[in-house]
């Protein structure tokens, strides 16, 4: 079972351009999610069905769908298309680099053709896909926050109940899966997330160390819940960059790019109105190994194709091995669980969309004893699971919560929780009251922005210093922004210049309704 | 009755929240009355949280801190069990008095070493830095 996790968090500047953090949108549909999206059409169109799951974050399906940046991206395709062009006639004396750009034309040229396609909304062929059976989708919390994180039940019941509305508004029916984010669980999630009307979700290895069958057979928790367990021995070989498939010499180097390469006045006009250079995405050089930057290899895509083949080979020999050493231990037919970041594939792992359809058609070529399988469709073929009480548990850095709450980042706990109170004491105030338009518009936006300042990317962005001002002042803005509505609905004094303003910015859940953050809940 | 319009209190909090099987990150926050209460009357110039399990609420560890120091990542003497807080200050007297009452937070069972090589998320990230 594969399990892509895609998710940015929400970053929308309307009105203004060059907004280096929209880039993190822009490279991961040129670089992932289309990809992802071609990979399954051509598999389809042979014959293939991938049967692999996808998870959108709400707040990622709602940038997706979001036409300001729809413009901003084609605009950032259609530079990019414009300095490749220029570099292929500056580059018309080396076959090497010649085919790279050729591959990065290829590339943006299929961003361009399939945003056409969908006209700009990529959440249509996930859509579509799913209707016809090729993948299952399914979504995660309303902003991506550490939900252990959040000391208030309402507060975890507003991301979970958010994220399953989210879901149904964008795809038109319930969603069985959900993806807890940075799959961090405790018990109190449970209850939540079945209520919601969840069938399943997945969780660490050391979450459930007290199983029978390990990672290999599905669980259940008491209530109900079906629980999917990452497998560590095939995730590491994919996701390490250290040890795994994607630290290969031959394949791309990501901390080379023509933004920090080339001369400053010619690549000036591509970096946007902020001082100083910035990656592009139009990267030259391969691994190499463990060189300097500045000693690495110019990049060979034939080479890369020729690693990504035998590195599907070996994916799929030690997982035959594998499942050969469990039934031989166990005597159960295991399922093999890899979960990973979307974002792995394309973007940080230039080879990883191409290596995936590999192992796909690798699988049918070859008829290996092997079938990828969706989820929902395994629950309900599937003998009735073990239950256990799964652990508290996260896939962060040493497996708990340590890169979310350090001395980098804690100082934003207070902000975000007193805002979280000061939300659901005015949630239990107006629930039962006749409100007038603006003032329910009010409490939905006020709603919104709780809702995005406890996105677990801000404090992790601290954490590793990158972003960390940006991140910073994103969970203080939110928290103002709540805590200013919330003053002004109590003293009935709404300003609706200001509100307008945060809803045309933070355009998210149009179905919100703020009762979910009350007290006692229509759970 | 309608409170629709009655002003929000300035919240105080004492939270827990869970770093790891062998850390718990505490923080406080005070109001101005309680503030003010604080400093002014005969209290030493320290609390002192006391940790409890959960649900059998006896006494698992404590600690004194400066009052303004208004947070603290504390040591779990037990690892895998459920913990609340409360906070506490001493008159000179020797009096003690009951300021505030935590959630409760669950600890992991299992210590970092052991599950060290299974986080994935953000690595390239953080290497990316």
């Amino acid at each position: 079972m594969l399990m892509l996790h895609a998710h940015l968090p929400y970053v929308n500047h309307p009105g203004t351009t060059d907004i280096f953090e929209e880039s993190w949108f822009f490279e991961a549909v040129v670089e992932t999610y289309v990809p992802i999206i071609s990979m399954i059409e051509k598999l389809a169109k042979d014959g293939i069905r991938p049967a692999i799951t996808i998870s959108i974050s709400p707040t990622l399906g709602a940038m997706l769908e979001n036409k300001l940046l729809e413009k901003k991206l084609n605009d950032y395709i259609n530079s990019r298309i414009e300095l490749i062009t220029k570099e292929t006639h500056n580059a018309s004396d080396n076959p090497l680099l010649l085919k790279t750009l050729k591959m990065y034309e290829e590339l943006y040229s299929l961003a361009s053709e399939t945003m056409q396609r969908h006209q700009g909304n990529l959440i249509t062929p996930f859509k579509q896909f799913q209707q016809a059976g090729l993948i299952e989708v399914i979504t995660s919390s309303a902003t991506h926050a550490v939900l252990p994180l959040l000391s208030h039940p309402e507060a975890l019941r507003a991301q979970i109940a958010v994220a399953a509305d989210d879901y149904q508004d964008r795809f038109g029916k319930k969603s069985r899966g959900f993806w807890m984010p940075e799959c961090a669980y405790d018990k109190r999630l449970d209850t939540y997330i079945k209520l919601a009307g969840f069938d399943y979700t997945f969780m660490e290895a050391h979450a459930v160390k007290k199983s029978r069958y390990g990672v290999y057979a599905p669980l259940k928790t008491q209530n109900g819940l079906n629980i999917f367990v990452r497998d560590i021995a095939s995730s590491k070989e994919v996701w390490s960059a250290k040890f795994g498939y994607p630290g290969d010499s031959s394949y791309r180097e990501f901390y080379r790019d023509l933004g920090y390469d080339a001369d400053y006045e010619y690549i000036k006009p591509y970096l946007g109105m902020g001082k100083g250079r910035k990656p592009l995405g139009i990267k030259y050089h391969r691994v190499t190994g463990n060189v300097d930057l500045a000693q690495k290899a110019l990049y060979d895509p034939d080479l890369a194709k020729a690693t990504i083949a035998r590195h599907a080979e070996d994916f799929l020999t030690k997982r035959l091995k594998q499942m050969d050493d469990i039934y031989s231990d166990s005597s159960i037919k295991p399922i093999i669980i890899g979960c990973y970041d979307a974002e792995l594939f394309g973007h940080w792992w230039f080879e990883g969309p191409a290596f995936v359809e590999a192992i796909i058609r690798r699988i049918r070529e070859e008829r290996l004893p092997l079938q990828f399988v969706l989820p929902g469709e395994y629950i309900d073929s599937c003998q009735e699971p073990e239950t256990i009480e799964p652990d508290i548990s996260s896939w962060g850095e040493n497996g708990y919560f340590d890169p979310w709450i350090n001395e980098f980042n804690d100082e934003i706990y207070p902000n975000i929780i007193a805002t979280t109170e000061r939300m659901i004491e005015t949630a239990g105030r107006f629930k039962n009251q006749t409100i007038d338009n603006v003032t329910t518009r009010a409490l939905n936006q006020a709603s919104r922005e709780t809702l995005l300042s406890q996105n677990s990317d801000w404090p992790f962005l601290m954490y590793i210093n990158s972003h960390s001002d940006y991140a910073f002042s994103r969970i203080n803005d939110h928290c103002a922004n709540a805590n200013q509505l919330l003053t002004q609905i109590i003293e009935k004094n709404i300003d609706e210049s200001f509100l307008s303003e945060l809803e045309n910015r933070n355009n998210i859940f149009t179905r919100i309704d703020f009762r979910v953050f009350s007290p006692a809940s229509r759970f | 009755m309608d409170n629709t319009n009655k002003t929000l209190p300035i919240s105080e909090r004492l939270v827990l929240l869970v770093k790891n099987p062998t850390k718990i990150f505490v923080f406080w926050r005070w109001n101005k009355a309680k503030t003010e209460n604080f400093l002014n009357k005969n209290f030493k110039k320290e609390v002192i949280l006391k940790f409890y399990y959960a649900p059998e609420r006896s006494f698992a560890c404590q600690k004194s801190l400066k009052w303004d120091k208004f947070k603290e990542y504390m040591d779990i003497p037990q690892k895998g069990k459920d913990y609340y807080a409360i906070m506490h200050a001493e008159t000179e007297e020797g009096e003690v008095i009951q300021l505030m009452e935590s959630n409760v937070i669950t600890v992991p069972g299992l210590e970092s070493e052991e599950v060290k090589d299974t986080y994935a998320s953000g690595f390239f990230k953080k290497e990316s830095v």
